[in-house]
């Protein structure tokens, strides 16, 4: 393999020292950085190795443990900080009450010496720990994973179940009860979480930070905009409007100094994706955005425009009482829609295939991501040979999400990364506005790449509003 | 003509059917999903015309699932009709069945209960056996006072249909006088108009 960087600013690569435990085990402990005393030290190793063969135990005795596609995916732990299961990704949680234990043992040991455990790397296995107030959530992987890319993931799932219950519930509730058997709550939301944890598994837009726009001429997208602006204007307590088509974006319409983080969209994309019922009712569902307002629930009306205009269209309040006007609300908009046929450009729109990346004639060029940076838009061309089977579209993303994080790395200046790989040739860009990574294939030469670079670049900025959202609309 | 709109709310345990049962009603399909309704769900149906206008039945289907109690006061508020749903074979939903109807008895006195029995084809098809005895059924029926008591099966559609046109039907027939005087209000206030008229020229 062969590293070469362009331009290299990078001003230090020792990682910054952290406060916090980093405990890396391959049997026993070699190295832990800044832990106090030497009995914590062999009470750790310890507790990781009963950890690991508890384990072990449950994944040689039990069938099911057999079906866990342990080898490429993570396991996924939620416990309370009681050490009652709450969730685990695969398999039942009574059975692995075991293992519950010793996780939040080995959690509470380190936090009694007023430390914090994050990661615990063993020979086959890699745990990563994110403790919050009432909750513990556990990730384990056999593959050596991305240590902060686990940790992405933990704090999403969390948001995940605050939005189910909101920050206040789950802090009342644990506080009033600390035994509390959270999945009293969370019963019939399993299937959120589920398809949450694969949405970060499967989406660029998770360590992307960023959402997908379902391509449109900006009149048409404007002309959408002004029939929902219009059929809502009167409306009190309509924070947004969004209008999605599957996993992209159509137009969001905020109301004044509101905004809406791309963490608290993918969670409602999350929501409409995994709740078929919309399709044949009106919805009026309480959802809580972490980032927007952790404390309490908006309300959504959510509902699809037509039967032959699948996209999805939610009315976010936080007046309880509003359902009726919002339902009438999507009428008129509906209506409006189709007087215009804009209905029939977005069903139109939506049955397009996606952008390819052959389609821009760049030679070599295999696939990319194009960010704009300002808005938290990418674009994400459809998968092609190579990358038609899963396998390898899993190992394209994995590789995005390196190259992601290696120009995005807190207290680097990295700008341009050029790097061959067995398989492929990487770039990444990180420039004013825009973030770009390029698949190549693997004898590209430099100044082919930066070529391609700058064709694509200007295939896209002729296509720039189209492909993006570019105005804000306000109620 | 005027439209009628029937408010109803479908309320019982998690995983007793409330969407599958709705779901018949309105497209006549059974869609076998264990997925569960987060908060509510809206859907309306014209059910018939009567003399008196279109009659259309407004449905909320709630969520049976505990952390959405709170929400769910604010969908049986008003409510005309309240179909309170219990799995025929699963005495669990039956005893949170009876939390429902004296929640509705406490909070919404107007409101007319009918309990609803769901699953039916488990007791015919399986031969599970039924939770709740007869016996009970008749004496928990007659001190609450429910409307009537269906035994439904949203598999093969038995009872559906009839159980939501007896609705639509109770309704009308409860209501009569007010649609009636209504339309009465109309011609009077349209013949004191025409005395006046008579008056003046």
């Amino acid at each position: 393999m062969n590293t070469n960087l362009i331009e290299d600013n990078k001003c230090d690569d020792q990682n910054m020292e952290t406060e916090n435990w980093n405990v890396e085990l391959s049997g026993e402990i070699i190295n832990s950085r800044q832990y106090t005393n030497e009995n914590l030290e062999g009470e750790i190793s310890n507790l990781t190795k009963t950890l690991n063969s508890t384990l072990n135990f449950v994944e040689n005795e039990e069938i099911y443990w057999q079906t866990w596609e342990w080898k490429s995916k993570q396991h996924i732990f939620i416990l309370s900080s009681a050490g009652k299961p709450i969730y685990s990704r695969y398999g039942n949680e009574d059975d692995l009450v075991t293992l519950f234990g010793v996780m939040q043992a080995i959690v509470s040991v380190v936090l009694d010496s007023n430390d914090e455990l994050y990661f615990i790397h063993t020979s086959n296995k890699h745990f990563s720990f994110l403790r919050k107030e009432s909750l513990l959530l556990v990730s384990v992987s056999q593959l050596p994973s991305n240590s902060d890319l686990s940790i992405m993931r933990l704090n999403y799932i969390y948001n995940q179940i605050i939005s189910i219950l909101t920050l206040t519930q789950l802090t009342r509730i644990f506080q009033q009860y600390n035994n509390f058997d959270l999945r009293r709550l969370l019963s019939g939301s399993e299937r959120l979480i589920n398809s949450f944890i694969d949405f970060t598994e499967n989406e660029p837009g998770f360590f992307l930070n960023s959402v997908e726009c379902l391509p449109l001429s900006s009149s048409v997208r404007d002309n959408i905009a002004q029939a929902i602006i219009s059929s809502c204007q009167k409306i009190r307590n309509l924070l947004f409007a969004i209008l999605l088509a599957e996993n992209q974006l159509i137009i969001i319409i905020r109301m004044k100094k509101y905004f809406l983080l791309p963490s608290d969209l993918h969670l409602i994309f999350n929501l409409v994706s995994s709740s078929q019922s919309f399709r044949t009712a009106e919805g009026w569902t309480p959802i809580c955005l972490p980032y927007f307002d952790a404390s309490g629930y908006m309300q959504a009306h959510v509902s699809y425009l037509s039967e032959e205009c699948q996209a999805c269209l939610l009315l976010l309040t936080v007046d309880r009482e509003l359902f009726f006007i919002l339902s009438e609300a999507k009428q008129k908009i509906v209506e409006k829609l189709d007087r215009n046929a804009l209905l029939q450009q977005i069903k139109e729109a939506m049955k397009k295939p996606k952008i390819f990346a052959s389609e821009f004639n760049v030679p070599k060029l295999r696939h990319f991501i194009y960010k704009n940076k300002n808005t938290n838009q990418f674009v994400f061309p459809q998968y092609e040979v190579p990358y038609h089977i899963p396998e390898k579209q899993n190992s394209l993303l994995l590789l995005y999400c390196q190259l992601c994080q290696q120009l995005n790395k807190p207290f680097t200046s990295l700008k341009l990364l050029f790097q061959q790989l067995k398989t492929e040739t990487v770039l990444g860009w990180d420039t004013k506005g825009i973030e770009l990574y390029l698949i190549f294939e693997p004898f590209v030469t430099k100044p082919e790449a930066i070529n391609a670079v700058n064709k694509l670049l200007k295939y896209i900025k002729k296509d720039e509003d189209k492909l993006f959202i570019v105005n804000s609309p306000t109620f | 003509m005027i439209n009628i709109k029937v408010k109803t709310v479908l309320l019982g345990n998690s995983k007793v059917g409330k969407t599958s049962l709705v779901r018949r009603f309105i497209e006549n399909k059974f869609i076998d999903s264990d997925v569960s309704t987060i908060g509510g769900a809206f859907v309306s149906k014209e059910v018939f015309s009567s003399s008196y206008g279109e009659v259309s039945l407004c449905i909320w289907d709630t969520a049976g699932e505990e952390k959405y109690e709170s929400v769910t006061r604010a969908f049986y508020r008003n409510a005309n009709a309240a179909i309170v749903c219990y799995d025929v074979t699963c005495a669990k939903s039956w005893s949170r069945a009876k939390g429902w109807v004296s929640k509705l008895r406490q909070f919404e006195e107007k409101c007319v209960i009918y309990l609803c029995a769901t699953k039916l084809d488990l007791i015919k098809e399986m031969s599970a056996s039924k939770a709740v005895s007869e016996d009970v059924l008749s004496a928990y029926i007659s001190s609450v006072n429910i409307k009537q008591h269906f035994e439904t099966s949203s598999k093969s559609g038995e009872n559906v249909d009839i159980m939501f046109k007896t609705i639509a039907n109770d309704y009308i027939q409860l209501n009569k006088e007010n649609f009636a005087e209504y339309e009465n209000l109309c011609l009077t206030s349209n013949d004191s108009e025409k005395t006046c008229c008579f008056k003046f020229f």
